[in-house]
């Protein structure tokens, strides 16, 4: 692995992290795009995921309102249906 | 194998809506409940939610991330991008329980506290100032400069141990069993 690889590496990595802890600034996000062409094989959700873990382990579960659910569970149950149909796709 | 939750919802299994709400609900009501000031606006935030992991139930891999840190991951990207667009801090103060009576509980919810647990496991093997710069920034919602001045840390530091951090919590993701599944990082 060249020296280049692993300094890309590296700057991707610190580029996630900063993301997944602060945000970026247009300049980093402009960067960091580079480097996600630059490095093979790069998880550009990994450090998102480690972030995930740190919300994981703070929050105190509290049950869904009642009503909330009976509304979440009509337009899901859409949904669902439209996906099959593909006429629910990406943005 | 049996299929997850969200591989069931991406199969079009109707019935795995209900059984996501059950499991899943809770977590994302509890997430979105920090970071909201009102209850109405908590309620969008997790319709919202729920709209996007249905739609992004397809791209879940169980030898990736659990299905719990999976909509963890989802939910945090969508209440930033909300607060982003409505350009205010997040209000981490949570809503009076009053305002959530009449929830339901369900097993499931036992199991995500578990996952939880075992998420607080991994934090603890982290050096105090990395665990309480990411606490302070993914919990609390504080910007690299507040949490420099909550801990009396330059900036660089700060960001420092963020990265730090981050990056142990993802090598200790990549050498054990990814939390709640029997499935290695990817």
């Amino acid at each position: 692995m060249s020296s280049e690889l692993c300094r890309d590496e590296r700057r991707f990595l610190e580029l996630l992290a900063d993301r997944a802890a602060f945000g970026l600034r247009q300049s980093e996000e402009q960067e960091l795009r580079a480097l996600t062409e630059r490095v093979p094989g790069g998880d550009a959700e990994c450090m998102e995921r480690s972030a995930a873990v740190v919300q994981l382990a703070g929050v105190a579960i509290y049950p869904l309102p009642r009503s909330l659910r009976d509304r979440l569970r009509d337009t899901g149950r859409r949904c669902v249906v439209s996906l099959q149909g593909g006429l629910f796709g990406e943005e | 194998m049996p299929l997850s939750l969200l591989q069931r919802v991406a199969s079009g299994d109707a019935a795995a809506v209900d059984a996501c709400l059950d499991a899943y609900g809770g977590l994302v009501w509890s997430l979105a409940r920090r970071m909201c000031r009102r209850h109405e606006d908590a309620e969008d935030a997790v319709q919202e939610i729920f709209v996007e992991i249905w739609r992004k139930a397809e791209k879940y891999n169980p030898e990736v991330a659990s299905e719990a840190t999976y909509i963890t991951m989802i939910a945090r990207r969508r209440l930033i991008d909300r607060y982003r667009r409505q350009s205010r801090v997040p209000d981490t103060t949570a809503l009076s329980d009053d305002l959530v009576s009449g929830g339901i509980e369900h097993e499931r919810q036992v199991e995500i506290r578990e996952e939880a647990a075992q998420a607080r496991h991994y934090l603890e093997q982290l050096r105090p100032e990395e665990r309480k710069v990411l606490e302070l920034s993914i919990n609390e919602g504080m910007s690299q400069s507040q949490v420099a001045e909550a801990m009396n840390m330059p900036l660089g530091t700060v960001k420092t141990h963020a990265r730090r951090g981050l990056i142990r919590l993802r090598e200790m993701l990549g050498t054990a069993d990814v939390i709640g599944s029997k499935g290695a990082d990817a």
